[in-house]
């Protein structure tokens, strides 16, 4: 990797702010052709957006972004096209029941002269294409019958079809093996042969090592640092990526915790919970912690019975059971906050004061008549209670701030009375008035006996708010840590490094 | 690849001050034209027109409760018209070919319909298929049945006291209109004071929230669906005791109507949102339509082609609507 | 290097079979014993004049079905296309291409029409066909105060009713059509983005592509296809009637989704045109045995249900599978 040519990409200064968040700020970047530049980051750090702004999907507020040092106005989706840049994200963008070939060449289709597809020629190079790199897949294989692994090999090769000098790899190894990984990173030093620079977005910092030039480190929507891989160690990654020991002040009331209200036993569930152990007491906040793609929420699903449930036992309160399903566990006292409030949580078109009655119709009105009323005071109390605001009992849900459509799902599930709350990310793109509200609140819940298992991805919450903390990393428990914790340590966990 | 949580604020107060004005506006445009064929016919307005036009129109607005109920979970019965057709070919046989007292008709009537919906509930709910396939599938399984169960000759000829709910009077009232108005306030009051009536809602205004909620979503598919078809049997039975026959066809002309109603009457066809409120006066605009249509001795062979457009219209307003919020 | 990792998957064979094959020759062999003349040359011939409008619909139906969408307005299209036809052939002297040529455009026209709805307006498909069948039918039915149009010019005829080569007009067509839809389909960008739009529509608009523009084109060739359908039952019945189509909508329907086309993006021509014969083979031997028309509608239903439900588990139950 010459460090004397020039840089293929620059961003400079670049900013971006929505309402309450500065997502970035005055951040620099810049790509040499042939180089793989780690970005790495906490979520939230900054780094999708930054990507997106890349791609032309978001305009950024300041700043400027140059190709081959060439400073281009208009920065649109158009553009970065045209300077060749490509997006491999998780989520692919291919036909599933067409053939690879026919993926690769779509929208580019070649035709003879009769104007017909020309198929030899567009399996032909396709061929060419995929040996030029060293991906072993059959053209004619349909993609739902590849694995993640050649799918994603397949992806990549289209985005090199469109002849991309720039691509962006996002979290490309999270779904698979380690011989797949070998695949995948000995094709990309083929393509570093090639001159084209790559964008590598991981957490895994063996990977950093293992395939980087250089690495990135943002946080909180601003650059921390831009080493070269040669020239730092993980410890130094890990510094940068925690920062010094905020001393965030959580109004936690440490208590001695009863008995057990929920244990987990050898749970077992789709691709992202492998054997997870679990206990969680009543008077204590317990952390789940772990990178994103860890499978905490898949977890949490899986107890409350949104997912199903392959293997393993959940004890509530000492009676044992394979699997829950959502009513069942409701019945049980259980209470799920979800992670995507938005889709798991809320009646968006329905009023604040529907929103509150719907996990307890039943338990208020278990004449099965609605009685507008006692609606009415129950809704009033809980708005009281978590200073919604507006308190207007009508306004539809989705109007609200999503600090206080947080609150509004919170109130739904107190209303409902559990005993056990299950918090998804309690706090995730809140303001920070209503986020001590809301930590001010799990205090008082814990306090008051009930058990709240907690997942959250910033770790001065988890540290701030827990008893206990649990990690867990790509699926499996990694760890488990006391109260008097710190961040690098859990950190270390939920990368995988001990 | 999570995005941030990026959220909005300030919606304005606007929203629901236009809610208000469209709700109000349903009202208008049926005031706006009855007044407007009053105009151009006086005999519209005569109260022996009104009732008539209402109590012919007694099944359609029945009808369209159960595509209320059906669109509030955000589903659809495309079997309605068929239904209606099965459910009172039922009847019809068992009041012609069985010698059993007449209001067995009523009940074997009332439990095809359920049967009918609970198959479309169970292939939504448990095979999971859109419900514009599974409806439309039962559309002909139950057309075909009713072929089947009527053979070549209609029913017709029934029992007395049976054609008393088409054509008799109460206290002056035609039975019909007696009949819709206590349906009316009965699925009125259980949509908007029962919880199941409320579950309805959630699940249409968003099926996972439903589900995270520890509602029993299988449960409300299920009775949404049975619901319409009870409600089909009901239209269907009060259309058979008025004409005092049943044809293979009978329902066939309810299905459209039947979407238009609740559409028009501010049910989203996304679900959540709409009533049965609504739905009488979606109702009633259609039928205030076909009625002048009528008067203005437009014929009738074009009504269908008039159902069509305003069909194709109310659903696109609806979702115009919906997209701005 | 040829060395190609080929993957293959029994699973993903079981997945890909079609069972509609084996359906098809099932039906031959039963009703085969159960009819002396279901298996002659005059049945098939026969067969072909009168299934042709099906296979036809057919063809232009497994376009929308890839994309995802369905077509409740084409037996109404193809109804109103014959009315105009014969209108135009009776009360304006129009001659007969010309004749032909107006029903095509109506039905054309229609297909733009459902495009629109779905592609513009994002109305779903199965309201907007719904909506138009509608408009088709009251058309129809007003056109001639809902009479028949008869005593049209003897050359309608033709098409309808004659041979070529031994084989009936019909059959050509119905040949022709098939060879057209099986070469858009296969061979042509317009079958690629049909086929993407169903797949896959965000790749589709990645890539640059106009969604909206194939998807209104699919429903146009739907148009066409009826058209064309049209026209051979014009001939046919020299004359033309305002309900003689409806509810072929359905049967084509049906043809089209036990052929193999459950899902977006899956689907074939000739896996439609297997359908297609499924459900001509299958009228044409319930008549010979004896069972009754109305009969014959409960029981297409029940299939037709039964299908989709099989193979829909199939497909949920193979995912499954696959991922395992």
């Amino acid at each position: 990797m010459p460090k004397k040519s020039l840089p293929i990409l620059e961003m400079r200064k670049i900013s971006k702010a929505f309402p309450g968040v500065q997502a970035l700020d005055n951040v620099d970047f810049d790509l040499h052709p042939g180089e793989v530049h780690v970005l790495i980051g906490e979520n939230g750090a900054g780094k999708s957006t930054l990507m997106k702004v890349l791609a032309g999907a978001y305009t950024s507020d300041q700043g400027e972004i140059c190709i081959n040092h060439e400073h281009i106005p208009h920065w649109n989706p158009g553009t970065a096209k045209h300077h060749g840049i490509s997006m491999v994200f998780q989520e692919f963008t291919l036909l599933p029941y067409r053939t690879v070939c026919e993926n690769i060449f779509l929208g580019r289709e070649l035709t003879n002269k009769s104007g017909f597809l020309d198929k030899s020629s567009m399996y032909q190079q396709a061929e060419k294409l995929l040996d030029s790199i060293g991906v072993e897949v059959d053209t004619r294989s349909l993609i739902i019958n590849l694995g993640v692994a050649d799918q994603q090999m397949v992806e990549i090769s289209k985005a090199l079809a469109s002849e991309a000098k720039i691509l962006v790899l996002d979290e490309p190894t999270s779904a698979l093996s380690l011989r797949e990984i070998e695949k995948l990173f000995s094709i990309i030093r083929v393509l570093k042969a090639n001159g084209v620079g790559i964008i590598y977005i991981s957490h895994r910092l063996e990977e950093i090592k293992q395939i980087g030039d250089r690495v990135t480190v943002m946080r909180d929507g601003k650059l921390i640092g831009t080493k070269q891989v040669s020239e730092t160690s993980l410890n130094e990654i890990i510094g940068m990526m925690v920062g010094r020991e905020i001393k965030d002040l959580f109004p936690r009331h440490y208590t001695t915790p009863g008995n057990i209200a929920l244990s987990v036993k050898g749970l077992c569930s789709g691709k992202k919970v492998n054997n997870i152990d679990l206990e969680l007491h009543f008077g204590e906040i317990v952390g789940l912690a772990g990178l994103v793609g860890s499978g905490r929420t898949e977890t949490a699903r899986a107890i409350f019975g949104l997912d199903a449930v392959k293997s393993g036992t959940i004890e509530v309160e000492g009676k044992e059971y394979h699997a829950l399903t959502p009513p069942t566990a409701v019945k049980l006292g259980i209470g799920f906050v979800p992670e995507d409030r938005r889709r798991d949580g809320l009646f968006s078109i329905l009023s604040v004061q529907q929103n509150i009655v719907m996990a307890s119709l039943n338990k208020l009105f278990p004449s099965r008549l609605i009685s507008y009323s006692k609606e009415k005071t129950t809704a009033d109390y809980y708005v009281k209670k978590f200073n919604l605001q507006p308190p207007l009992l009508d306004r539809m849900a989705q109007f609200l701030s999503g600090g206080n459509q947080q609150k509004l799902v919170l109130g739904k599930w107190m209303a409902a009375n559990p005993r056990i709350i299950i918090i998804d990310e309690p706090t995730r793109g809140i303001d920070v008035g209503a986020k001590s509200e809301i930590h001010a609140f799990m205090d008082q819940l814990v306090n008051a006996g009930h058990a709240i298992l907690m997942i959250s991805s910033e770790l001065p919450e988890i540290l701030g708010m827990s008893d206990r903390i649990y990690v867990m990393h790509e699926g499996c428990l990694a760890g488990e840590f006391s109260r008097g914790a710190n961040s690098e340590e859990i950190l270390r966990c939920a990368m995988g490094v001990r | 690849m999570k995005t941030a949580v990026i959220e909005k604020t300030n919606r304005t107060e606007k929203q629901t001050l236009a809610d208000f004005l469209v709700k109000f506006s349903r009202v208008g445009i049926l005031l706006l034209l009855s007044l407007g064929i009053t105009l151009l016919n006086p005999d519209f307005l005569k109260i022996s027109n009104i009732s008539n036009v209402i109590r012919t129109a007694s099944p359609q607005i029945i009808i369209a409760f159960g595509m209320t109920f059906v669109m509030l979970t955000g589903g659809i019965d495309l079997s309605l018209g068929s239904a209606v057709t099965l459910t009172s070919v039922v009847a019809g046989y068992v009041l012609t070919q069985m010698d059993v007292p007449w209001i067995l008709a009523i009940f074997a009537s009332l439990l095809v319909g359920a049967l009918s919906g609970l198959i479309i509930g169970l292939l939504i709910s448990v095979v999971k298929l859109p419900p514009a396939v599974a409806s439309y599938g039962m559309l002909w399984v139950d057309r075909g049945l009713a072929f089947a169960i009527m053979g070549a000759k209609p029913f017709f000829d029934f029992h007395e006291d049976f054609r008393y709910f088409g054509r008799g009077s109460f206290l002056g009232v035609p039975v019909p209109i007696w009949i819709v108005a206590l349906i009316t306030i009965a699925l009125m009051l259980l949509l908007k004071f029962t919880t199941v009536g409320r579950r309805f809602y959630a699940l249409g205004a968003n099926s996972y929230a439903a589900k995270a909620s520890g509602l029993e979503v299988k449960k409300i598919i299920l009775q949404a669906y049975i619901f319409s078809g009870v409600l089909a049997a009901i239209g269907g039975l009060i259309l058979a005791a008025r004409l005092n026959a049943v044809d293979q066809d009978l329902g066939a002309p309810f299905l459209m109507p039947a979407i238009a109603s609740p559409v028009m009457g501010g049910t989203s066809m996304t679900g959540g949102q709409g009533g049965v409120g609504g739905t009488v006066v979606g109702a009633l605009i259609m039928i205030v339509v076909t009625n002048g249509m009528n008067l203005l001795g437009i014929s009738s062979l074009w009504q269908q082609f008039v159902t069509g457009v305003v069909v194709i219209l109310a659903v696109w307003f609806d979702i115009l609507m919906r997209k701005r919020s | 290097m040829q060395n190609r990792s080929k993957k293959f998957s029994l699973k993903a064979f079981l997945v890909g079979i079609q069972p509609v094959n084996w359906v098809l020759i099932v039906l031959i062999i039963f009703f085969s014993l159960a009819s002396p003349t279901f298996l002659s040359i005059e049945n098939a011939l026969s067969l072909s004049r009168q299934g042709a409008l099906l296979m036809i619909l057919c063809m232009g139906v497994i376009v929308i079905k890839i994309t995802g969408g369905m077509d409740l307005s084409n037996g109404a299209t193809m109804t109103l296309g014959g009315m105009v036809m014969a209108w135009a052939m009776v009360n304006l002297n129009i001659p007969l291409p010309i004749a032909s040529l107006l029903a095509i455009l109506t039905t054309i026209f229609f297909g733009f029409l459902n495009g629109f709805f779905v592609s513009v307006l994002k109305i779903p498909s199965f309201i907007s066909t719904l909506g138009t069948q509608g408009i088709a039918v009251g058309l129809a039915l007003g056109m001639n105060n809902g009479n028949v149009i008869g005593n049209l010019p003897k050359e309608i005829g033709v098409i309808g009713n004659n041979d070529i080569l031994g084989l009936p007009i019909p059959l050509w067509i119905t040949i022709l059509a098939f060879i057209l839809t099986f070469i858009l389909l296969n061979h042509t960008k317009f079958g690629v983005y049909i086929y993407a739009i169903g797949g896959n529509e965000e790749a589709l608009k990645l890539s640059g592509k106009s969604v909206l523009m194939y998807k209104i084109l699919a429903y146009a060739y739907s148009g066409f296809m009826a058209g064309i359908a049209a026209l051979i039952l014009t001939s046919r019945n020299m004359a033309a009637q305002p309900t003689v189509g409806l509810g072929m909508e359905f049967q084509a329907f049906a043809g089209v989704v036990l052929g193999g086309s459950f899902m977006a993006g899956r689907g074939t021509a000739i896996g439609a045109a297997i359908g297609a014969i499924v459900i001509i083979v299958l009228r044409n031997g319930l008549n010979l045995i004896g069972i009754p028309t109305y009969l014959q509608l409960a029981i297409f239903g029940s299939i037709l249900i039964t299908a989709i439900v099989l193979s829909t588990l199939m497909e949920q139950n193979a995912q499954k599978w696959l991922e395992e």
